[in-house]
Formats: C-alpha cells, structure tokens, sequence
C-alpha cells in the first residue's frame, strides 16, 4: 500500500507540472467519428431518441428516430458509452475504439423484470467521485413512493418513516445525514433539485413561534414520474452551491414511451397518475405530458382532513445537429401543481370553520446544451428556470367573549389606549366588543425564485492525463411576492402586525466556479480527482448585512486500484473528498419581520356592557443587526472504500460533517421603565364612567380622563413606574458542532439457483452539539420580592436551561432479501430494519470548566458532595456564568462566588439570586437514554403481467410488531407505538397498478 | 342603692304585718289569690321547667320568685294588687345563645280573681353567636361553600366557556371570622387523573410524609380588612369579574360589588384571555394579590376546570405571604417543566379544601391531599354549568331553633350520582332566612355534591 500511495503521490506531482503544459502538446491529436445504431432488442425496431454518451459526458449525441447516432471528433482508445432511454435499462460498454472500426449495434433492452440485474434498493453512483446514491425507477416502483423524501429510506441504513400520509399540517422535509430536528438547520441546508430546477426556501417566513429555518415542502413534487433520485451525500461539484446538508437530485421522465396508466393505493393515500412520451415528429422532439393525482388523508377514522397534490408536467426535449458532431440540445419543462392541506370539509369543526393551505407550484426551465467542440471549449450550457410556489393559508375560526378584546395593530412604539372600531378603524388598539364572531386569517406566502447560469467544459486531454475543466457562472433571485398575513375583516382582525412578505426585498446571488476534473491511469489503476472552488456573493438590497461573500474550495478523490468483470478481486477503490459548503442566509436571517413587545399600561374596570379601554406600551423591534454575524457554513470529509471480490460487494464510508457558525437567536437586555395605571387611581373619578373618554400620553402614559358632557373638569391619574428590560433579539453564531458517522453496502450478490440476493446496509451515525456561546437570559416578567419587575440577567454558557446540547447515537442495519425470478417477471423482497443502539444524552458541557452540577434534593441550589451529573439519577442545577444588575449592565458578577456569599451574608439577595439558577425537570434528565433494539418488517412484490401491466405490493411492518420497548434512563417499559419518538411505522398495505398501452 | 333597697322592704314588711284585711290568712288574717303565670314560648321553644318567673306587685314593690314547672307554669301566692310578671331564659345549641324574655305588666289581682286561669306570658327569643370553646382562630370556621369552575355552553353551540369561574367562601361557624389574609391555592398536578406526576413516586405524594402541600404557581392572598357574620359568605371570582350572562345565557354574572377577584396584572399574570380588569363596580381593595414564585411563566393562574384540588389557607404566627413566598427554601418543583413551581404551604395554615374528580375518569384519578386535609372527593362533569356545592349537616341545621319553619326541602339541584343527602334545599333556605350549617368533615366525598347550577344563578 505504501509503494501505492507513493504512485499516486508521485503521479499527483507530475499531473501538477503536466496541468501547465498546453494542450497542443498532447501526443496523439488523431479523431475519429464513432457511429452506430440502437435498437429495442426484443422487437429489433429501431429504439429512437435514445441518448449516448461518451466518457460519463464528455461528448453525447442523441439517436434519430431510426436510432442512428454518429459522435464526431473522438479520440481513439480505450472509452466507455453509456446509453440510456426513457423504458429501456441504461448500457454502459466498454470499447476501444479505432479509426478503422464499424458502425456499433447496440441492441438495448427494455427495462423490465426480464433483466437480470435489477435492482430495487439504493445504489452508489459510481459516475460520480463524491459518494452518492442512486435510485432508479424500478427501485422507486418497488417502493411505491408517494413522496420524494421516502426515497431517502433506501439510503443505507435507511428506515421507513413513521409518517404514512401528506395530511401533515406543516410541511414534510428532506434531510441528509442528519436529522431534522437538530440544530444547525438542517433541512434548510439540504438542496434539491426537480430537474435540475432548484427548489429553495431562502424567501419563506417561518410563521411560527420556533426559531427554526426549514427546507423546501416536498410534498407538492409529483412522485409518479420520476425516473430516478440521486442523493449526493458527501461533497458535491461546485457547480452546486447554497447547501450544506447534502444534495437531492430528481430527474423525471425525458424521451420517447408508451402510455403509462398508474394507480396506487395506501390506507391513507390515492393516487392516479398518466404519462407519455410524445414523439412529434421527425424532427421536433419529444414531449413528455404526465399528469398525476394524489390524495392523502390525515386519519382513517376522520377521512376529512387531507393533502391533494394535482400535477401536470410537461417536458420538451429535442437535439438539433445530431449528425454533423456539434449537437445541440434544447430542453424545456414546465410543470404546475395546484392542491394543497384541507381540513374544509371536517364535520367536527364547528359550523363554519375550516382551515385550508394551498400548495400550488408553478416551475419552468429551458436547458441548452451545445456541445461546440472548439479549442479552449468542448461544450457549453446555459440553464434558466423559475420556481413559483403560492402557498396561501385560509383559516376561519369562531370566536366569542364576555368582554371586550383589546387588539393590538400599531407598529409604531408608544402609549396607546384601546378605540372602537367606528371611532377610528386604523387605531393602534381596536377594541372588539363582547359578542360572537368568525375570524378569517391569511398568511399568503409566495415565494419566487429564479436563476439562470451558464457553464463550458474543455476537455485537454495531457498525455495519459484525461482532463475536464469547468467552469461557469450562476445567478439567483429570491423573493416573496405574497402579501404575508392578513384578515378578512379589520373589524375582529387579533393582535397582529401587519407585515407584507412583497415588501422584502429581492436577494440576488452571484457565484462563479470552477472546476478540474481529470482521471490519470496509473499503470492498472486509475486515480481520478475533482478540485474546484466556488464564489458566492449575495446582494440584499436595504439590509444591514449588505452583500455577502464566500469562498467554497471542494476536492474529491477517488484511486481505483482494480475494476475488472471477473477474478476474485473485481473491484477495488478508495474515496476521499474535503470541502466547504455554504447556505445562503434566508429572509428569515436578512429581513426578520419586527416583533412586538406589548405592555399593558392601564387596566380599568370593565364596564356593564363588557367594555374595558385597556391601554397598552408597543415596542417593536426588529434583531438587532449584528455586525460580527459570519454566515453560516459547513466544511465536511469523507473517505470510503468499496470493494467487490466475486459477487461480494462491501462499501464502507466514514463521514465528518462540521457546522460552523450555526445561526442562534439570543437576547440583549436594555434598562426600561414605563407606566402603569390601574382602576385604583378611578376610583374617585368625579366622572360618571360612561361619559369618560381615556386619553393617553404616547410618550409618557399619562392618562388624563375626559368627561364627554363637558360637566366635569379633566382628570390626570395617578400612575407608578414599572422599571424592567427591553429585551431584543440577535442573531450571532453558535458553537460549531460535527455530525459523523458510518455508511456502509455489503451485497453478497445473486445466488443463481435460488435466484435469490441478501443485501445488508447500515449506518452508524452521531450528532453532538454542546453549544458554549455566552447567552444573557433572565426572567424579568418575574417580580422580585419587593413586587417590582426582576431586576438581574444571567449570561449562561449556551442556553439559560439544564443542558446545553445533546447527544445522539444511532446504529441501523438493514437486511434485504431479494428473489428476482426473470421468468415470470417478478420480484420480490423482505426488508428487515433493526435499529440496534438508539441512544440520546443530554449535555451541559463548558470547555473552561464546570457547566451544572449534581444536587441532593431537586431544588437544592448547592452542590451534592458527589456533584456527578451524568448518568446519576439526580437532578442537576446549572448556574449562570455571570450576572449583572439593571443598575449596572456593565459589569459582569461572577455568579457562584456571589451566589455562595449571599447565601451566608445577604438573604433578600440570595432570594433573587436563586431565581436565575436553572435546573433539569426529571432526576434522569442527564441520565443516558437507550432505547432497546427494535425493528420492523417490510415485504414487496412486483409482478409484471406481461409488457402491458405491473402490479406492487407491499406490506409495512407486515407481522405488526408492537413490542415493549425499554428505556435506559428510566427503565421504562412501554409500547413501540405509545413511544414519542414514533419509532417504527404501525402495519399498512400498499398496492399499485401500472398499465403501459 | 342598697341601703334605699333595705329601708324599703323594712317598710313593706310593716306595712303587711299591720294590715287587716287578709281574711284568708289564718295567721295574719290577709286575703291572698293564687296567680298561675303559664310561658308562652315562641317556636321552635318548647317549656323546658327550671325557669324562674319573678312577680313584681307594682303598688308594693315586692317581688316574689318561683320556678316554672316543665310545662312552662309557675304559680304565685299573692295578695291583691297590680303585678307584673317577667321571665328571662338564657338556652344555647352549637352555634348560638338564644336569649328569651317575656314581660306582663297590669296584672289585677282583686276580689273576684279566678285563681285557677292561667296567666299567659307571651315570650320572644333572641339569638346572639356563641362563644367558641377551645380554639379562639380569628378566622373561625371558613370552608368552601362552593366552587364553579367547568363552565357552560356557549349560546352558539361552539362548545363551553370557562373564564367563569368562582368560589364561594362561606363563615359556617357561629363566630365572626375576619377574611383578611385569606390565601387560595390548588395542588399540583392540575387535574386528579393526570397520568403522571413528578410528586408522584414509588405510589405515594412525595409530599406525604412532610409538612405542605404544594401550591400551584403560588397563591392568591386577600388584602382587605373583611369579616364574616356566622354564616356570611364572600364570592371570590378566579378569572373575570363581569356579567358574562349577557354573551354567554347559561353562564352567571359575577359583576357584583361585594365580590373578590384574583387580580394582579403586574404580578404577570396578564394574559387577558384568563384576567381582564374586573367589573368597575368592584373596589380595587377586594381584589386578591397574586404571589407568583420565581421560574413560573404562566402569564394566567388557571385552575383545572374538571378536577381541581383547590384549599384555603391563612399564613399563621405573623408570617408574611409574601416573605414566604418569596423565600427559596419554600419552593418546590414540579412536573415536566422548570416552570411548574408550587408554594410549599404548611398544612397547619389550611382551613379548608376540595378535591374533584372528573366523573369519567375517576378510576386514572388520585387524591392530592393528605389524609389530615382531606379525603374522599367529589365527582364532576364540566361544561354544562354544573358547580361543586357543600352538602348540609342536616342535624345541625335542624337543631338551630331559628331555622324552624325557614328550611326546604326535597332539594332537586342535585346530580343523580351525586346530591345532597340531608335533602335540604339550602340556598332556598338561606332565602327564607334560615342559617345553614354545612358538612365539614374533611371528606370532600361527604361533603359534596354536584349541583345542576350555580347558586349565583338560583
């Protein structure tokens, strides 16, 4: 191996003087055309349209209808052509090639159960140096997918999501090596691509409460025509950029087919679904129409609740100048969805009330490929495309109240006091009165995001050295044309603000990269090697953060030291791969929506008719800009080996995924004092309460009571001061954390005579965060023993909470078991996920010290003597670092030398003190959680019927289990099912039909 | 005095020993008559003998003394002359002394008196509250009258309103008890059939073995300086006191000047979907103080509205609430959130306490007291309007003699499951005037009942 590594170390270093010699110098300059014909091999028809490519796609044509293709301008040698059509198996061969050679005749065949290669579980892609999986169409049939994200179970140690159906009332996600609810964000950084379209969910607003960015909903993408989904788990190409958290590409039907007629029924999901390819003409291409329906319902026993997706996609692909050695090829999608979550027809909703979400898509591109085959350029792209997404929320609830409700409405900061609706509908504060009435609530989000790029390769071959360079340029925009939340009638609108998402500005984004990728043959082996770099800059117009830029260097590396069909040792490589990946900030980061803090200033008493003309303090804030804010990134290695030694085949890969600063919403504490009145200082009002109008003082809250009538003098009350904090949001970058982890394959292969494979994948995967930036926190709508506001911050390490983090361990394995018996067209597998070691562990970690500490009793606010606070079965009570008083903001108390003294010497401040001590809930909060193994069964039947039908059908968790489960730091028993985690998926049956006519 | 008092009987005394007109009196030859003096006790007194009646000759002076025989009859030897005839009886059951008098004046005893006719001597009575014996607590016997706090339907059919609730706090003693200081709580977890506790470990409160109850959030403490006559009672309203009859029909209106509130906004719990400012009728005196404990978030103070475990307690020996309160030792946690603090309040502070249960779940359900506050509870469907409401202790209330005539019966408020066994309709009664005594037994199962509707709406 050592006498290897120098090989490649010395080959890298001539590679490196060789890179600079021009491409003139290469040693063998001769061409020649290589031509052929493709035809269906069972009908010996000519197969039309199909796309060959030379080299993973250094050069490509694509069949005429007669399935003539003709690549010009080849050199001569060893190379390999990959053939592929929509309804036939993908060819790869091997061939060298020479001038004197004839015309190929490559007989393709169909894509069916006839094969003998099929192949139903995730495979990796070897085209690709970065490690990546591929699941094709026979694999996604077999697995009935009705949502993309259920592809990703078939990653290795992949399990079946517990999640049956689309009726979610949030969106669903995807997430690669990680797992959703993680901190870091990590369905946001998770990029996907529909057709080489980028689905992105840079300009949503997160309409919740959770600090928390999500990536894009899948569940409005058409599952039934999608051809293959490829998942780029470790480094991609820098022709990839805003990620982080891996890559989903999902390539749907392209070329020429039959008529394809699907219908697929789980418990909880319908879906029909139509699909052609249209041949129109000699030549004017091909157009792809699908059409799918899908509805989902949330609970068997209520069908009425629901998600419908309703998708037409249409694709149009044609190449011009297929014979002449210059192809150019024109592509163009567009694809609409209209459906969305409808709760509408529920009749346990009160008469009514209803809530619905549209979910409707509109995604266009055009795609050009030339390849132009000129010195300095092989081929050219350009790509633009648009992503539209109207997801516009209506909810209608029924309200009622004995009394007035004050609302709050006014953005701007001041003392404002309750005013009925006819007196002055714009009123910063409306009260509505008591009564019944409906509220009808809109949040329309519709976000647009547009990009355009163009991108050339050249091929230099230097000597031996078989060169690709690459280059391109990206521009994105990203906006949100919805009008953000808003109500039907301002008359019984609740406290809220208004905030239009139209008004955000646009972000655009210009990145520019560029790429070597070469492949050298190393006596019998190969190395091949990626190094690009990647530039993004971001341009937000009117935000504080202005235009952000990054640089994202990648590298892959991949050293074949055998590849061969047969022999013991067939195949053996090795993999590497480093690189940086950055998430472009969301609206979320660069426009957050100002929040509201609300005080109420003056509470009379309610009058007869219910009425109450509270007043209240707004203060708006938006986050605070933070001029130290580094965007968020991640910076990642891989290295893997695989292996194939007679019809084994293993893979094995280890992962390091760092976050770096991760984005984290904190608070910083600012001194306030505002004014209170209560009904007290009414008391003696001289003023009969119906006659008095309340004014108020926007900038002092002084209320002064005037009499209607004109009879009595105006009354000035009697106010006391509230003296507390405005406390205001910022964002600053958290501690960086690292996901890791194990993917590893082994196929034993076919067994000939049972006709049989055994498949075992699994992965070992560990997430740690313990995050240490320093947070101010404190409870100051607490009052402190003198009935004042809470007057003391703490500034923890991490959050103001017990732990800082958390720990998760997880081991899965899968075992497939896969009969495929040509003959009769059928195959069949049973699917076994285990879960071996589930583990989850709390943290309150400090790199400088102590973070918590054991304590005897649980509100003991003194160490134990043992202070252990892992896995000990006592509670744990955390201190903050330091405190500080409203009355000195500046200076930073140490807190535990300070606490302990007080203790002895200051009781009053021990009091308050102890106020900021923070403290877990259980006594097995630190206390490690394992869950005992458990595992599910899954069994799939596909039965083609003939070259016209193909029947699925597949249990889930088919023997039902519902085993008791323990947990570690309890020591709990209970149900799989009644478990919160929702371990495993309950039984439920799926079948579908496929008709090709 | 005394000696004017003496000079006057010397004289009487001559006067008889020197008069000759008493033909009848073989010593001294004086006619005397007999005068029968019959009692004529009001109902519900009956002639219990032993009484003395005093006959005063009012020409004279000279009074003679005897004793009432059981059928409420004494009888005289007197001479003729002009008489006045008084009685006073002092009688007492538990609660009060009752002082019964009776006065005749013009009694003529002449020739032709008729020795052998009654007298009548119409009597009154009189109660006035009877000291207690033993413990002298200024706050007497204050228990929980009632407690509303399921709700009602909503008119329009949507379902319950709940931001009714109210406790009726009643002096069920014959001794005045002073309100001041009177603190609310309720046990933690909010509802009995909660099916888990972080106080409940191993089978048991953790709390059993100890000194306190834990008290949700803190307490709510009244201000004012308030008595209670024996068998007054003080509505506290927990969450909005206004009219909420008006919106919601089947609900009650509790916009009542002599009403208390739980109202504090400053303490934080200003969440006005749970306390808006309290009906301008209300003087801000009769609103309680929230003691909110350090850690809880809660923006309202809520009560469960199917089975709480409510009590009322006073801090005893001078100690502030809010000094308690305040001070860490006395704060306990609880639950699946830091911010589930409970007041630890000592038992001996408790006066008294109610523990629900909702009714179709009362199998998951446990007690929260301990057995010295109280055992047993009381079933209850919330929603419908149906409020907890104190059994009567029947044998007391029929023992007070001023009750007689005043009290109704065959009681119809009642749930069919759970009604009031002593069939005394009581608020009826207290409409009629009758002082009712109520169950205390420190069984919430004796001591309670469902009622179909709030008393505020009888």
């Amino acid at each position: 191996m050592s006498s290897c590594l120098r090989h490649i170390f010395s080959s890298l270093l001539i590679y490196c003087c060789a890179a600079t010699i021009p491409a003139a110098a290469a040693d063998d300059d001769r061409r020649i055309t290589l031509s052929g014909t493709v035809t269906n091999a069972r009908t010996k028809e000519p197969a039309p349209f199909v796309s060959v490519l030379l080299n993973d796609g250094e050069r490509w044509t694509v069949a005429d209808e007669k399935g003539l293709f003709i690549i010009r301008n080849v050199p001569p040698g060893e190379m390999t052509l990959t053939i592929t059509a929509l309804g036939y198996a993908k060819r790869k061969i091997k061939l060298h090639a020479e001038d004197s050679m004839p015309p190929l005749r490559i007989a393709l065949p169909e894509d069916n159960l006839l094969l003998e290669e099929v192949v139903v579980a995730a495979q990796a892609n070897h085209d690709e140096i970065a490690s990546s999986y591929v699941i094709d169409r026979a694999g996604l049939e077999h697995l009935q997918m009705l949502n993309v994200a259920d592809a990703m179970r078939l990653l290795p140690g992949g399990q079946t999501n517990y999640n049956q159906h689309l009726a979610t009332g949030s969106g669903q996600y995807l997430a690669v090596r990680s797992v959703s609810s993680e901190d870091g964000n990590p369905t946001f950084g998770a990029a996907l691509e529909v057709d080489g379209v980028r689905l992105s969910s840079n300009a949503a607003f997160n309409m919740t409460t959770e600090r928390r960015i999500y990536g894009t909903d899948t569940r409005n993408i058409a599952s039934a025509n999608v051809e293959s989904v490829e998942v780029v788990t470790g480094m991609p190409s820098v022709q990839y950029g805003d990620l982080s958290n891996g890559l989903v590409k999902i390539t749907t039907h392209r070329g020429a087919s039959p008529l394809y007629i699907t219908a697929s029924t789980k418990p909880n999901t319908k879906q029909a679904a139509l699909s052609k390819g249209f041949t129109l003409g000699r030549k004017a291409g091909v157009l792809n129409a699908s059409l799918e329906h899908t509805v989902s319902i949330a609970d068997l026993a209520s069908p009425y609740t629901s998600y419908d997706r309703n998708t037409l996609s249409l694709r149009y692909t044609h190449t011009f100048n297929t014979h002449d050695g210059r192809p150019l090829s024109v592509e163009a999608g567009i694809t609409g969805n209209m459906g969305g979550y409808n709760a509408q027809s529920d009749p346990d909703l009160f008469v009514d009330t209803y809530s619905k979400a549209r979910d409707n898509a509109l995604r266009a591109y055009v795609k050009m490929q030339w390849l132009l085959d000129r010195p300095g350029i092989t081929s050219i792209e350009a790509t633009a495309s648009v992503d539209y997404t109207d997801k516009l929320t209506e909810e209608q609830t029924n309200k009622s109240n004995s009394s007035s409700v004050a609302v709050l409405h006014g953005k701007e900061e001041g003392y404002f006091v309750a005013t009925r609706y006819e007196d002055n509908p714009s009123a910063p504060i409306l009260l509505i009165p008591a009564g019944y009435w409906y509220q009808r609530r809109y949040v329309d989000s519709k976000p647009l995001n547009t990009a355009a790029g163009v991108k050339a390769k050249w091929l230099h071959p230097l000597g031996r050295l078989h060169n690709q360079l690459m280059a391109g340029l990206d521009f994105t925009g990203t906006g949100n044309k919805g009008r953000g939340e808003y109500y039907q009638d301002m008359r019984y609108a609740p406290t809220w603000r208004d905030y239009r998402f139209d008004e955000a500005p646009d972000m655009y984004t210009v990145a520019g990269y560029i790429e070597e990728k070469v492949q050298w043959p190393i006596g019998a082996t190969t190395l091949q090697g990626v190094a690009g770099v990647r530039w993004d800059k971001t341009f937000v117009a009117a935000a504080r953060y202005g235009s952000v830029g990054s640089l994202s260097p990648r590298f892959n590396l991949r050293y074949t030291v055998t590849d061969r069909p047969d022999g013991p040792l067939r195949r053996l490589a090795f993999t590497a791969g480093w690189g940086k990946a950055v998430k472009l900030p969301s609206f979320e980061v660069l426009y957050p929506r100002p929040s509201y803090i609300d005080r109420l200033a003056f509470a009379p008493g309610t009058m007869a008719d219910g009425t109450t003309f509270l007043a209240y303090y707004i203060e708006p804030y938006a986050t605070v800009y933070n001029p130290d804010l580094r965007w968020q990134h991640s910076r990642q290695w891989e290295i893997g080996a695989e292996a194939k030694i007679h019809t084994v085949s293993l893979s094995m890969l280890f992962f390091h995924h760092r976050t770096i600063d991760p984005y984290r919403y904190t608070n910083r504490y600012t001194p306030f004092t505002y004014k209170f009145t209560g009904q007290e200082a009414l008391e003696n009002s001289a003023i009969p309460s119906a006659d008095r109008q309340y004014r108020i003082d926007p900038s002092t809250g002084i209320i002064t009571v005037v009499d209607r009538t004109g009879v009595q003098p105006s009354e000035v009350l009697a106010y006391h001061e509230r003296r507390t904090f405005k406390a205001r949001e910022t964002i600053v970058n958290g501690t960086s954390f690292v996901r890791r982890g194990v993917e590893w394959v082994v196929d034993f292969g076919k067994i000939p005579l049972l006709q049989t494979s055994v498949r075992l994948d699994g992965h070992y995967y560990q997430y740690r965060n313990a995050d240490e930036t320093l947070t101010p926190s404190s409870p100051y709508l607490q009052n402190m023993a003198d009935g004042n506001p809470y007057k003391y911050v703490g500034y923890y390490i991490g959050d103001a909470a017990a732990a800082n983090g958390y720990e998760t361990r997880k081991a899965n394995l899968n075992i497939t078991i896969t009969t495929h018996i040509p003959a009769i067209r059928m195959i069949l597998s049973l699917r076994t996920e285990v879960c071996l070691y589930n583990f989850r562990q709390n943290l309150s970690e400090y790199s400088r010290g102590e973070r918590g500490f054991a304590v005897d009793n649980r509100s003991d606010n003194f160490p134990s003597p043992d202070p252990t606070r892992y896995n000990s079965d006592r509670y744990v009570a955390v201190y903050p670092l330091y405190y500080a008083s409203r009355d000195d903001m500046e200076t930073l108390i140490p807190f535990a030398e300070a606490f302990a003294k007080a203790y002895l010497n200051d009781r009053p401040l021990y009091n308050e003190l102890a106020k900021l001590v923070e403290r877990a809930n259980t006594d097995y909060y630190f206390n490690a959680d394992r869950i005992s193994a458990y595992y599910a069964m899954n069994l799939s039947v596909t039965k083609e019927l003939g070259n016209v039908a193909t029947l699925s059908f597949s249990a889930t968790n088919f023997t039902n289990n519902a085993q008791q489960i323990t947990e570690s730091d309890t020591g709990l028993q209970n149900s799989i099912y009644n478990h919160g985690k929702r371990l495993i998926p309950r039984f439920y049956y799926s079948l579908s039909l496929k008709i090709k006519l | 005095m005394k000696k004017i008092q003496s000079l006057f009987y010397l004289a009487a005394l001559a006067l008889l020993l020197f008069s000759s007109s008493c033909e009848d009196d073989p010593i001294i030859g004086v006619k005397t008559f007999d005068v029968i003096v019959q009692l004529e006790y009001p109902a519900p007194f009956e002639p219990a003998g032993g009484v003395t009646v005093r006959l005063r000759n009012l020409t004279t002076g000279v009074v003679d003394e005897n004793v009432a025989d059981s059928a409420g009859a004494a009888v005289f030897t007197v001479v003729a002359g002009v008489y006045e005839a008084t009685v006073s009886e002092e009688r007492a059951d538990d609660y009060f002394r009752y002082i019964i008098t009776g006065s005749r004046i013009n009694i003529a005893v002449t020739d032709t008196w008729f020795s052998d006719i009654p007298v009548p001597l119409p009597l009154t009575a009189t109660s006035l509250p009877k000291p207690a014996e033993g413990d002298v607590s200024p706050y007497g016997k204050l228990i929980i009258k009632e407690l509303y706090v399921g709700g009602c339907q909503k008119d329009d059919g949507s379902g319950a309103w709940t931001r009714d609730a109210y406790l009726i706090v009643y002096n069920n003693s014959s001794q005045p008890a002073a309100i001041d200081n009177l603190a609310i709580g309720t046990c933690f977890p909010h509802n009995a059939h909660q099916a888990t506790s972080a106080f409940w470990v191993n089978g048991a409160w953790i709390y059993a073995n100890e000194s306190w109850l834990p008290s949700v959030y803190g307490a709510w403490q009244t201000t004012k300086r308030d008595t209670l006559a024996p068998g007054e009672q003080r509505v506290i309203v927990v969450y909005q006191a206004i009219d909420h009859t008006s919106v919601y029909s089947n609900s009650v209106n509790l916009a009542n000047a002599a009403y208390y509130v739980a109202y504090d906004p400053e303490s934080g719990y200003s969440n006005t979907s749970y306390h808006i400012p309290p009906s301008e009728l209300i003087p801000t005196a009769q609103y309680l103080k929230a003691y909110r404990l350090p850690g809880v978030t809660a923006n309202a103070w809520t009560i469960s509205v199917n089975s709480p475990a409510l009590f009322l307690f006073t801090p005893r020996d001078g100690t502030s609430l809010a000094d308690f309160a305040n001070d860490e030792n006395n704060k306990v946690l609880h639950g699946t959130s830091a911010s589930q603090a409970a007041l630890k309040v000592p038992r001996t502070w408790i006066l008294d306490a109610i523990e629900v249960f909702q009714e179709d779940r009362i199998a998951d359900s446990k007690t929260r007291f301990t057995p010295d506050v109280n055992v047993g509870y009381v079933p209850y469907t919330n929603n419908f309007g149906h409020t907890l409401y104190r059994n009567v202790d029947k044998a007391a209330t029929e023992a007070i003699f001023g009750n007689a005539g005043k009290l109704v019966y065959n009681y119809s408020l009642g749930m069919e499951e759970s009604t009031d066994p002593s069939g005394i309709d009581a608020e009826a009664s207290i409409r009629n005037g009758a002082f009712i005594i109520y169950r205390e037994t420190n069984n919430s199962t004796n001591d309670f009942h469902q009622r179909s509707r709030a008393s505020l709406r009888d």
